[in-house]
């Protein structure tokens, strides 16, 4: 890989651009975008990459003249308001999506990095924490996290563990397959998935109930969004900014000759809940502790 | 309608501290009651602002925290949620709605709830937080779209699209935060009632404090008013009042000073006055004694000397008798040498004669015999008696004596003294009138006779008018050597007048002569010798 990256440069950083957009949001965002962008600057050579902030007024005239003039080899999207621009734009560059909760069912145009986390990463840290179990639930939408599962049901088959996944498409029905979870899940040997996707899992209104249930019944908790452990799940993966910043980059670079896809997200934190932890009598000794990026302290 | 003049009265002519503490007090209820009411309305209405939000977010809250109920679709569920709302503090009833705005779960079914503004858009997009779509006597009325995704407003996520899942409705009781207003107006009264009062008392405490130099000075000066001696004013306290302390001790100093000298000066002239006073009684004895000797004097002198004149007289008139006998018996010279001495001593005690009969009438008439005798009077007999009696000494000044006579029948009057009165007025003008005009006119009517004497003398000064009626005195005219007189004939004529109730009036100009004229009421009464003593002058002068 290294090989490759290094040929690459050298190939293209003569005449490379890169343009970037990216909205100007408020804090917490404004922080998590200016991590990404480190990250790609720090994975291109100088001079490559061209910001532009994207106003909440967006003026699209004055944005195409700017790409046509720049004439990028690569675009990358930060987020949504950046990739709904440009997947619009009739005459693309080639194009890297990030910092989005894309999907390549969604998106199939487009390159990049979704902000889902590898199911094999997940997997693996909950065999790192709660060894006992073998079954994991999971609901999700099927129009966009199809590829999602699919992924999950060969890491799963790798770690030794089942997957259960549930379809739902609306948030009513999301809401009845975690009740059917719920009451038939084994806490002992089954854990409940939780895709931070907004339109199943209302993070004011379901997320908390579903923490209260899974909190009653003992049942262990995972997910892809630090939000969610703040909230009461036992663990999570999500992204290390800089690094996804530096993947953006290296497709950017790959951009001129690979196809169109969407991976979904690897460069990622860890952190624990112990308080969840220790609910769940899961004997976290301080070795483990060590290697979450982000521990959640039992008070 | 009678009370604010009485109270205007009362603090306006009361005591300065008094005024001040009642326009303090005034001022200072003024202003605690428009603080209470700008305080209490300020309050009230942000209270109420308070309350709303407060409301509407617990209306919100209680929606978010709905959302599973809505997303499970079981009415019991929905019942147990309301009911659990409805339980919460302050609220009345709780309602759920579908997306269309329909109910559907309510916890009072009897109760009607007044329907939502209108028909809200089946995706909720638009919808706020929480809104007050309604308000009665009772209560306010939330209504708080329970939605998911608003939350999801990320700029990583791939879609924000909201959806509504129905509607939380919550009616809030009024009455408890009414009585929260209530408690904090009574509160606020209460303090600033408290305050008000502290401040009053504080401000009369320092009132007293700097009125109470000008209440001990104004209690001097009551003392002071009500004679109390050896008062001082206190030189102490603010200095405007010591100022006028100390002004004040330097007056009451200067006070005592004067009133020293005064009783002094008073003490010295009491002493004088009573030493002018025995000398003043001591000259009065002497004075009353004296003309007591002086009367007793002249009217036994005069007596004495009227006797043996009226023998003189009837002794020369007998010798001029005799001498016409002997007009043959002496040669023509000696006896007309004879009989003119002897007709010049005969004029000459005549007119001494008169001048002691003159004396006599003074003295009795200061001794107080004032009578009138009443007789029937032949009026013309008597004028013409008089006439003749002075015609001998008009002539001898070289006078012109004329008559005017318009009387002529008898009078009731005191002839004794109407005789007097012109024999003395023709007498006093052929004394002073040289060569010249004297006239004697009488008339008289039923009710008045008038008697006037008019010459061309040398006349009389305005300022001798008066006195020349005065005993004993005469005019600068009077004195000029050869005009005999012993200043009593007006006198008489004077007191004669006051005794018949006549007016005398003289008009005169010096160097062209004198009028007298008599008018006296007729008939003249017998009590008419009651004359004024003082301050009437009956004789009066003009021209």
């Amino acid at each position: 890989m290294a090989a490759v990256l290094s040929v690459a440069i050298a190939r293209s950083a003569s005449a490379l651009t890169v343009a970037v957009l990216y909205p100007e949001a408020a804090a917490p965002y404004r922080a998590l975008f200016a991590e990404i962008l480190e990250g790609i600057e720090g994975g291109l050579p100088p001079q490559t990459v061209h910001r532009y902030a994207l106003p909440p007024e967006l003026d699209t005239v004055a944005l195409d003249r700017w790409i046509d003039r720049l004439a990028p080899d690569a675009v990358i999207t930060l987020g949504r308001v950046a990739a709904d621009y440009y997947e619009a734009r009739p005459a693309k560059k080639p194009w890297i999506v990030g910092a989005l909760d894309a999907s390549p069912q969604t998106r199939p145009k487009a390159r990049g990095v979704s902000l889902a986390v590898d199911p094999a990463l997940l997997f693996a840290t909950l065999r790192q924490l709660a060894p006992t179990k073998r079954r994991i639930w999971v609901v999700f939408d099927p129009a966009s996290e199809r590829w999602l599962v699919d992924l999950a049901h060969a890491a799963a088959r790798t770690g030794g563990l089942s997957l259960t996944p549930l379809p739902a498409s609306d948030a009513k029905t999301a809401w009845r397959q975690f009740a059917h979870v719920f009451e038939t899940a084994d806490p002992d040997t089954d854990a409940l998935w939780l895709i931070a996707n907004p339109q199943l899992v209302d993070p004011s209104a379901v997320l908390p109930a579903l923490v209260e249930k899974s909190w009653r019944r003992s049942l262990v908790l995972f997910t892809n969004s630090l939000h969610h452990v703040h909230r009461g799940a036992l663990f999570a993966l999500y992204p290390d900014n800089r690094r996804l910043g530096g993947r953006l980059a290296e497709l950017a670079l790959q951009a001129r000759d690979a196809a169109p896809a969407i991976e979904p997200l690897r460069a990622v934190k860890r952190a624990i809940n112990l308080k969840i932890a220790t609910h769940l009598a899961l004997r976290i000794d301080q070795p483990l502790e060590r290697e979450f990026d982000l521990v959640l302290p039992p008070w | 309608m009678n009370a604010m003049p009485r109270i205007r009265r009362y603090v306006l002519t009361g005591r300065f501290e008094r005024q001040l503490l009642a326009f303090a007090t005034v001022g200072l209820v003024a202003l605690a009651s428009a603080i209470v009411f700008v305080t209490n309305g300020f309050l009230g209405w942000r209270l109420e602002s308070l309350g709303l939000l407060y409301f509407g977010e617990l209306s919100a809250l209680f929606a978010r925290e709905s959302a599973v109920v809505f997303l499970g679709g079981s009415d019991d569920a929905a019942r147990e949620r309301v009911g659990r709302i409805t339980a919460f503090p302050g609220v009345r009833q709780a309602a759920m709605y579908r997306p269309d705005r329909s109910i559907w779960v309510s916890s009072a079914a009897d109760v009607p709830w007044p329907p939502p503004l209108s028909a809200g858009s089946s995706d909720g997009a638009g919808e706020p937080t929480a809104a007050l779509y309604h308000e009665d006597g009772d209560g306010w009325y939330f209504i708080a779209p329970v939605r998911l995704g608003k939350e999801a407003d990320s700029p990583t996520a791939t879609s924000e699209t909201p959806r509504l899942l129905g509607y939380v409705g919550v009616a809030w009781r009024k009455a408890p935060l009414a009585q929260m207003r209530q408690t904090l107006f009574a509160l606020n009264g209460l303090v600033t009632l408290g305050l008000t009062v502290s401040a009053l008392l504080a401000l009369r405490r320092l009132l007293r404090r700097l009125t109470e130099p000008l209440n001990r000075l104004a209690e001097v000066m009551r003392s002071l008013k009500a004679g109390v001696p050896g008062i001082r004013a206190a030189t102490a306290g603010p200095g405007e009042i010591r100022e006028i302390g100390i002004a004040f001790n330097a007056l009451l100093d200067q006070l005592n000073q004067h009133r020293k000298l005064l009783e002094d000066s008073r003490a010295d002239l009491a002493t004088q006055v009573a030493e002018r006073t025995r000398e003043l009684r001591l000259a009065l004895d002497a004075a009353l004694t004296a003309k007591r000797h002086k009367d007793a004097f002249l009217s036994t002198i005069t007596h004495e000397m009227r006797t043996p004149l009226n023998s003189l007289m009837g002794y020369m008139q007998l010798c001029a008798q005799e001498l016409k006998f002997a007009r043959d018996d002496l040669d023509q010279e000696t006896h007309e040498n004879l009989s003119d001495g002897l007709s010049n001593a005969l004029a000459s005690a005549s007119e001494l004669k008169t001048q002691v009969d003159q004396v006599l009438q003074i003295a009795r008439i200061e001794a107080g015999k004032r009578d009138v005798k009443l007789e029937n009077v032949d009026l013309a007999a008597l004028l013409a008696q008089v006439v003749s009696t002075v015609k001998p000494l008009a002539e001898r000044n070289g006078n012109h004596l004329i008559f005017l006579s318009d009387v002529g029948r008898t009078i009731l009057m005191d002839e004794e003294k109407l005789r007097q009165i012109t024999r003395n007025l023709l007498d006093n003008a052929c004394k002073f009138t040289r060569h010249g005009t004297v006239t004697l006119a009488a008339s008289h009517t039923l009710e008045n006779l008038t008697i006037e004497v008019t010459d061309t003398g040398a006349g009389i000064d305005e300022d001798q008018r008066v006195r020349i009626f005065e005993p004993f005195h005469q005019a600068a005219r009077h004195r000029t050597p050869g005009q005999g007189g012993i200043g009593l004939g007006l006198a008489i004529v004077k007191n004669h007048c006051d005794l018949l109730g006549a007016t005398l009036v003289l008009e005169s100009a010096p160097g062209r002569g004198s009028r007298f004229r008599v008018d006296i009421s007729l008939p003249v009464s017998a009590r008419a010798s009651v004359a004024p003593e003082k301050g009437e002058r009956p004789a009066s002068a003009a021209r």
